[in-house]
Order: structure tokens, then C-alpha cells, then sequence
């Protein structure tokens, strides 16, 4: 069997100082294989966004970064030196991000931006990078590419800079793409465009995609395998079939619970009371506990680790639909 | 947001660039027109001193000496703007003093920028750490000393003289120009693009000037600006307390305080001097409000 493509194990990030430390990510481990759509969901403060910066060597002092094995296509990315790593990222792993209206540099045009990361990692000559500028233009559907080159970012809406960014993004070819929340901040009818865009760019080019969003109902739709995180844990990982099917995880199933679309004909969408903790109020036990409907005596006291439940693995020690663990 | 609209509505034909949409901006506010106006007015004088000042600026008329303004000449020549104690002409010795009040804003302003920007660069990007406490902390004990005392007090160490004064006032105006980097760049450092540039193999250096600096341009250029007529004002502060410019340069604090003694018999020679500082400060201080007020992109509708 081949080495995963992207390999996480036991991703540690830690921010705050010593006696009030807020660990952002615990433990967090999956792996991609090329090809593949991963989706990483959660609610906000969960510890998404924390996971992928780690990934990317994005997290800086005084935030911590510590893991068991963090390898990229069979290479370790602790190991390397600082100026190999960017070099590799750079052009293997690329990401974009939520914001589409800071992501852009507001100083430069599309072309100069597109055009530098070209020169970046392919070089050739002005009109050559200014041609392939226009073909990624093209290839993320911007109406009226030829006049969006030398566009600035402000004259672009925020569905345009998001295609801006993903054309920066895939500009290298890179094998991996990580987006973050890629349409959280566009409206309902661009984030369908969006979404189908990315999903087409994925599989004509074959890369694998780590999708992180808190819309269950765009994991459902794309993702193969899905990672479910609250409090910077990683609760439940499962088949996408899988965890829709059988939830496995009292806070996947609250989860699922709130989606509007299984909620049609009430008054009032289900929800789970409660926030998730921060730096000072972390409970004891399970980090859900405070909040889960089937909560124990034994969730108070004792932390669960990750157990396997049929096909998936779940964080808890009564896992819905199985026997409780020892 | 509703900056998109018309925007969009414009864009059939192609969207302005962006210096001529500043010009646009700029328009709209006729106080920093007149400013800016009164700015090539002096910079043409300061240019062409040698060729449209009448008469040399350190010429001594003994027949002549503290005459009134008037159009009838005396001995064979015209004293626009009368002349000084000595039997200096007024007119020219003003014309050449803008030519040095030019220079002293642009050397005191060059130096403090630049060595402002690359402090508040450092701090902005090393935040948290060493270099950060060390600029910053530098800074507010600059700031809490005032900076006309500050500027005495370096002039005093460095001995009087023009170019003395003019790194006293740069040293003055520093810690403005390293906190407005480093907010600046503060700013900036929490957007995406930043992250995208580390992302595509950025380094330090060119994270620094490559893809932040160009965006902290506006504040800095507002500054810079305004930094002039601060900088023009210390150096005549300096120039009238004697520490400046020496005599015989015609400059526009020290012809004040030469000619103190004669402000109760002699007006034009204090009042004229004093004159063409306020007129040169506010030119600036126009200039620099409405240079604010076009690149703020917070203002802009």
C-alpha cells in the first residue's frame, strides 16, 4: 500500500501562556490520499481553521505546534528545514481562504499577483506568464477574463476574488488544495458555483482536497470521508455515507439534528444548548459533556479517547446505535 | 459596500486607474486644491530662487536699511517688501528662504521615514518579541519628552547649524512615523493575503516590503505630508532661537529673530517672514488633509 498523501498524526497546537493554555488542536490525526475529498466540519472555535495553518507551518509564535508524524506525500514536514518546506508547500500544497475580500494583496492588479506566483514556481517569459494568467482566469470561470487581468481586487466582487484566489491557488499545480470555508462569506447562488467549480478543478486535476466548513450539507454533497471536530478534538471520523447514516456521536447527531432540511415543519430548529468551552472552563471529562443530552456520570470524570465504532471512529464512551466501552 | 455599485456600473468602459482616481478624489476638496497650488507656487520659487529673487539675498544696501514696502526706488533700486536692518532686500531673502524650507522638510521628513518605516516595520513584524519591546518602548520615551525641548536637547549635543537641525527634527518626528507603521502593518498582518504570500514561499523581507509596505502606503504618505509643516515650524523655532541656521542664510526663523528687536518700528520685517511660514504650513496642512482624505478608503462613497 502507498503512503497517504497527506499524513496528520497526533496534531498538537497549543496558544496562551503557561497555567492558562488553550489547546486548539489535541490529538488531531487523519490522512488523504490523492485524489481524495476530505471535509473537516465543526462549529466555530472548533479548531479547523488552527489544523490546516499547523499543516501549512502558518502558526506562529507564541502558538505551539507539536505532532506524532506530519509527512506530505512520504516527507516528513517536521524534519525540513524552514526554507524547504515553503518551498515545497508553495507548490504541492496550496489553500485558500474564507475571506475573499482581505485574501487578495489590495496594492496589485489580478495579472501582477497571478503573474508572480507564476514566476514563482515555473518562471518563463512576460507574455508567457501573462497568457497562462489569462488560461487560469478562464479555467475558474471569470466572465470577461481578459479585463479582470488588470483589474485591482477592489473592483472585484467577493465571488470574483474568491476565483481570483482559487486561480492563485491552483496556478502551481499543486496535489493538494486545503479550503478553508471557501464560501462561507459569498451569498447562496455563488456558493453552488463556487463549490461545483472547486469539485470540477479537483477531479480534472486529480487533487486531493481538504474542504473545511461548518455546512454539513456541503460535506454530505462532495466529501468522501469526513472529520467532525468540537473543542479542537476530533469526535467522529467516518465515511461520508457512514455518518450520515449512523451518527455515531451524541454531537454529530445534534449536528445533523440542526440541519434546516430535517427540521422542516417545526417551529423552532433543533440546537444544543451552550457554547464551546474556551481556556477557563473546560470540563474535566468529555469536552461535550456540559452540553450532551445522554450525558453519564462517568463523561464528567473521565476524558474518552477515539474508539472504533462499526466502520467509524467516535470520541465517546456510549456510542449511539453501539455497546458502551469499557 | 456600497462603494461596488457604481464601480460596477462603470465598468463597460475601464475601470479609472488608480492615480487618476485619486485626482478625482482629491478634486472634490477645494481647500487641498488651493494647498496644492500654493505648494507648486513655492516649489517653483524654491526652484528658480536665483533666477526671479531681485536682488542676492545677502547683499548689504547700507543706504537702504529698513525701508518700508513701496514701488519708488531708492538709490536706483525697487524694495518690493522694503528691507532688513542691515539694508538686506526682504523679497529675496524670503524666495531663497523657501528654497531652504523646502529642503529642511524634505531632509528631516526623508530621514524619519525612512528610518520610521523600518523600525515600525520590524516592530509590527517581530510582535510580541525582543525587537518589538525595544523600538516601541525607545519610542514612547521619545514621545514623552516635547519635541521642541527633544530638538533643542539633540541640537544642543550636536551643535547648532542647519543640517544639526534638521537631524534634530528627523530624530523628533521619528516615533510618529514608527507607530504609524507598525499599526499599519498591524493591520495588515491579520488579512489573508498575507498568509497567501507566506503560503507561495514568501520570506521575511519580502513579506516586509513587497506585500505590506505598498499597503501602508496611504497613512504614510499623509504623514509624510503633514511631517513637512512640522517640520518647516521646528526648523524655524530652531532658527529663531538661534540654533538652526546660522546668519547670514536667509532663513525664515532666523530673519524673526534677527529682526525682534525692530517689531515695534519695523513690521514688514517680522510680520513677512512670519508670514510665509503660516502660508507654507497650512499649504501643507491643506495638502495633507485632502491627500487624507482621497486614500482613506473608509471615506470614500
Amino acid at each position: 500500500m502507498t503512503a497517504p498523501l497527506l499524513e496528520v498524526d497526533r496534531l498538537n497546537v497549543e496558544f496562551g501562556e503557561p497555567g492558562a493554555v488553550l489547546p486548539a488542536a489535541s490529538d488531531v490525526s487523519f490522512s488523504t490520499d490523492a485524489g481524495e475529498v476530505v471535509g473537516i466540519v465543526g462549529e466555530s472555535g472548533s479548531g479547523k481553521s488552527v489544523t490546516a495553518l499547523a499543516i501549512m507551518g502558518l502558526i506562529d509564535a507564541p502558538g505551539r505546534v507539536r505532532a506524532g508524524r506530519l509527512a506530505f506525500a512520504g516527507r516528513d514536514l517536521q524534519a525540513m528545514a524552514e526554507r524547504e518546506r515553503r518551498s515545497l508547500l508553495g507548490a504541492d500544497i496550496a489553500m485558500i481562504f474564507q475571506d475573499p475580500m482581505t485574501s487578495l494583496n489590495p496594492s496589485f492588479t489580478v495579472a501582477f499577483q497571478l503573474m508572480e506566483t507564476i514566476a514563482l514556481h515555473e518562471g518563463g517569459s512576460r507574455s508567457a506568464r501573462r497568457g497562462r494568467a489569462l488560461q487560469l482566469l478562464k479555467d475558474v470561470e471569470i466572465p470577461d477574463p481578459e479585463r479582470r487581468l488588470d483589474a485591482f481586487p477592489h473592483q472585484l466582487s467577493g465571488g470574483m476574488s474568491q476565483r481570483v484566489m482559487l486561480a492563485m491557488a491552483i496556478a502551481c499545480n499543486p496535489r493538494l488544495l486545503i479550503a478553508d470555508e471557501p464560501t462561507t462569506a459569498l451569498d447562496v447562488t455563488v456558493q453552488a458555483q463556487m463549490l461545483a467549480l472547486l469539485l470540477r478543478l479537483q477531479r480534472e486535476r486529480g487533487m486531493a482536497l481538504v474542504l473545511i466548513t461548518h455546512d454539513l450539507g456541503v460535506v454530505s454533497e462532495v466529501a468522501q470521508r469526513v472529520l467532525v471536530m468540537y473543542a479542537g478534538q476530533v469526535v467522529e471520523s467516518a465515511a461520508a455515507d457512514e455518518l450520515f447514516a449512523r451518527p455515531r456521536h451524541p454531537y454529530t447527531e445534534a449536528l445533523l439534528a440542526s440541519l434546516p432540511e430535517r427540521n422542516a415543519g417545526r417551529r423552532r430548529l433543533a440546537s444544543l444548548a451552550g457554547v464551546v468551552p474556551g481556556t477557563f472552563d473546560r470540563p474535566a471529562g468529555c469536552l461535550l459533556s456540559p452540553r450532551c443530552p445522554y450525558v453519564r456520570e462517568r463523561c464528567r470524570s473521565e476524558r474518552p479517547p477515539l474508539f472504533e465504532v462499526g466502520a467509524s471512529r467516535a470520541r465517546c464512551f456510549y456510542p449511539l446505535g453501539a455497546e458502551p466501552r469499557p | 459596500m456600497s462603494a461596488i455599485l457604481p464601480i460596477a456600473a462603470a465598468l463597460p468602459s475601464a475601470p479609472p486607474s488608480p492615480a487618476r482616481e485619486l485626482w478625482r478624489d482629491f478634486r472634490r476638496n477645494r481647500g487641498a486644491v488651493i494647498g496644492l497650488a500654493v505648494l507648486g507656487l513655492l516649489v517653483f520659487c524654491a526652484l528658480f530662487a536665483d533666477v526671479i529673487s531681485p536682488y542676492n539675498p545677502s547683499e548689504q544696501y547700507r543706504d537702504a536699511t529698513l525701508r518700508p514696502p513701496s514701488l519708488t526706488p531708492i538709490g536706483g533700486h525697487v524694495f518690493l517688501l522694503g528691507t532688513d536692518p542691515v539694508g538686506r532686500d526682504v523679497l529675496s531673502r524670503l524666495i531663497h528662504g523657501t528654497r531652504l524650507s523646502l529642503v529642511i522638510g524634505a531632509v528631516s521628513v526623508g530621514l524619519s521615514l525612512s528610518f520610521g518605516v523600518l523600525l515600525g516595520l520590524v516592530a509590527g513584524f517581530y510582535r510580541g518579541r525582543l525587537p518589538e519591546y525595544v523600538v516601541m518602548r525607545l519610542m514612547d520615551v521619545m514621545l514623552a519628552l516635547p519635541s521642541l525641548l527633544l530638538a533643542v536637547a539633540v541640537v544642543a549635543v550636536l551643535g547648532p547649524g542647519l543640517a544639526n537641525a534638521m537631524y534634530a527634527i528627523a530624530i523628533v518626528m521619528l516615533p510618529h512615523f514608527v507607530r504609524l507603521t507598525r499599526g499599519a502593518v498591524l493591520g495588515e498582518l491579520a488579512k489573508d493575503y498575507v498568509q497567501a504570500s507566506r503560503l507561495a514561499g514568501a520570506g521575511t523581507l519580502r513579506l516586509m516590503f513587497d506585500t505590506v509596505l505598498p499597503n501602508c502606503a496611504a497613512p504614510l504618505i499623509v504623514q509624510a505630508t503633514l511631517g513637512f509643516s512640522s517640520a518647516i515650524l521646528d526648523a524655524a523655532a530652531l532658527g529663531f532661537l538661534g540654533l538652526g541656521a546660522q546668519p547670514p542664510t536667509p532663513e525664515w526663523g532666523s530673519m524673526l529673530a534677527s529682526a525682534l528687536e525692530f517689531i515695534q518700528s519695523a513690521w514688514w520685517v517680522v510680520t513677512l517672514p512670519g508670514l510665509a511660514i503660516l502660508i507654507t504650513v497650512l499649504a501643507f496642512n491643506l495638502t495633507g488633509d485632502g491627500l487624507r482624505d482621497a486614500l482613506d478608503p473608509k471615506l470614500k462613497t
